[in-house]
């Protein structure tokens, strides 16, 4: 009798003690794509958390529209004419993109993005004369991709992919985690969240900026089990010149910021690299349009707040993702 | 079952507890620790439980300065141009309603980031 008290006791002390020891977490952040990279995984090992931040490192060396020892650098500046099989399947899937979003999301703008130069200390409006002669080297239709061997018709054309490979990055992570064994992480990449593995009874939560906070809080909050949610908006990186504010999201069309009432466009989905390319194609077509896009697209649903501080939801999104306001907001 | 049986069983039922309370409640205290990072690294730890504040000082005259008062964290100061750091104000630890993404105040121009603990 007393032995199997004992028992008891040893059998509730060793539950009470594995409790606390559950599956171990690994956590890395790191200043890296022009953002605070962070990453928790929920199992691996610390060899796979330094491995997420080495892949992100080798990606940015390679795809680099500032770094002139990119593979892309080196492409934009006519150096070189093939690139890795990686890079060549990013930008097939650029021009994919451009093309389902009828060039409102365009990886040729580089010009553009050089002459604007948004991240610059001082950024200063370019000449329209020189808007015009950058636009004349935009144009998805004019890059040409056979195997790794990358042509311009447009001579002078500068591929910035910028607007894809965060979510490129998160979606090569997700990969490499999952070749791995990770079932459950979370990789945030600034804009880019991607999550893995939670379940209905534990979802994770990830929150959606408000454009008005200029601490950067949440206006919504969504749950997710598995997927990305990926936010572009106004906020994010721009300047004021001459009393006016322009924006870093240029449109392809007209060489200057997209303008149209729209704050930021979260779009929520499977893929990370097509949800990037998706939120800044809405950012640029505005609201209607950019709407009528996601609905027409299957697995991908949208989140837009505009200027006057609308919040647009494409169908079932709030019920789907169980949106909710996170604080109560004076005026809305 | 003899004595010393039992006092095997004690300890280590005693060490489990003990597993539990480090594994569940953390080392640091009641009300937890703050991790002050400095270009992703960690600079230092501070205690939640006490009313401080610290200066990180980074390249080129960067620093930031991190206060902890009654519980609560803010960026006090910093020389970053954006000051969207400052901006965030002060976070609790112990605001339920906090996201996960709150849990941070990041100052990018200066690569400081702090950490508050999470629920």
């Amino acid at each position: 009798m007393k032995r199997s008290i004992a028992f008891v006791l040893l059998a509730l002390t060793a539950t009470l003690a594995c409790i606390g020891c559950g599956e171990r977490t690994y956590t890395r952040q790191a200043f890296m794509l022009d953002t605070l990279v962070r990453i928790t995984l929920y199992g691996g090992s610390e060899e796979t958390a330094d491995a997420c931040l080495a892949l992100i490192a080798e990606a940015e060396r390679a795809l680099s529209r500032t770094d002139p020892e990119s593979e892309l650098a080196q492409l934009n500046a006519g150096e070189i004419d093939t690139v890795s099989a990686e890079t060549a399947a990013l930008i097939a899937s650029a021009l994919d993109m451009a093309k389902l979003t009828r060039g409102a999301f365009d990886p040729t703008v580089g010009r553009l993005s050089d002459l604007w130069n948004f991240s610059a200390a001082e950024p200063i409006l370019p000449e329209s004369s020189a808007i015009a002669e950058a636009l004349e080297t935009v144009g998805y239709e004019g890059v040409r991709l056979t195997g790794n061997r990358v042509h311009f018709d447009h001579p002078g054309t500068v591929l910035d992919l910028g607007g894809i490979a965060k979510g490129e990055i998160a979606d090569r992570l997700a990969a490499f985690l999952q070749a791995q064994g990770v079932e459950r992480a979370i990789l945030n990449l600034g804009g880019n969240v991607l999550v893995m593995g939670g379940t209905a009874d534990d979802p994770y939560r990830v929150g959606v900026q408000d454009p008005e906070s200029p601490a950067g809080e949440s206006l919504l909050v969504l749950e997710t089990t598995q997927g990305t949610v990926v936010t572009s908006g106004i906020y994010n990186r721009g300047f004021e010149a001459e009393g006016k504010y322009y924006p870093h999201i240029l449109d392809a069309e007209t060489g200057y910021p997209a303008e149209n009432s729209l704050a930021s466009v979260t779009v929520i989905g499977e893929s990370s690299r097509q949800a990037d390319a998706l939120s800044t194609a809405c950012m640029c077509l505005g609201e209607e349009a950019g709407m009528a896009l996601i609905e027409s697209l299957d697995g991908l649903d949208a989140i837009m707040i505009t200027r006057d501080g609308r919040v647009l939801f494409s169908s079932g999104t709030e019920e789907k993702y169980n949106v909710a306001y996170v604080r109560e907001v004076d005026g809305r | 079952m003899r004595a010393r049986d039992w006092i095997v069983i004690g300890a280590i039922a005693l060490l489990a507890l003990m597993l539990f309370a480090v594994s569940t409640l953390g080392f640091g205290g009641e009300g937890g620790v703050v991790r002050v990072y400095r270009d992703g690294t960690l600079y230092t730890e501070l205690s939640l439980d006490r009313d401080e504040i610290i200066t990180v000082t980074g390249e080129g005259g960067a620093f930031n300065q991190v206060e902890v008062k009654n519980g609560a964290v803010r960026m006090k100061d910093a020389n970053c141009p954006d000051k969207t750091c400052v901006a965030c104000g002060w976070r609790n630890p112990a605001d339920r309603q906090l996201l996960p993404d709150e849990r941070w105040i990041v100052c990018l121009p200066n690569r400081v980031s702090v950490e508050l603990p999470g629920e």
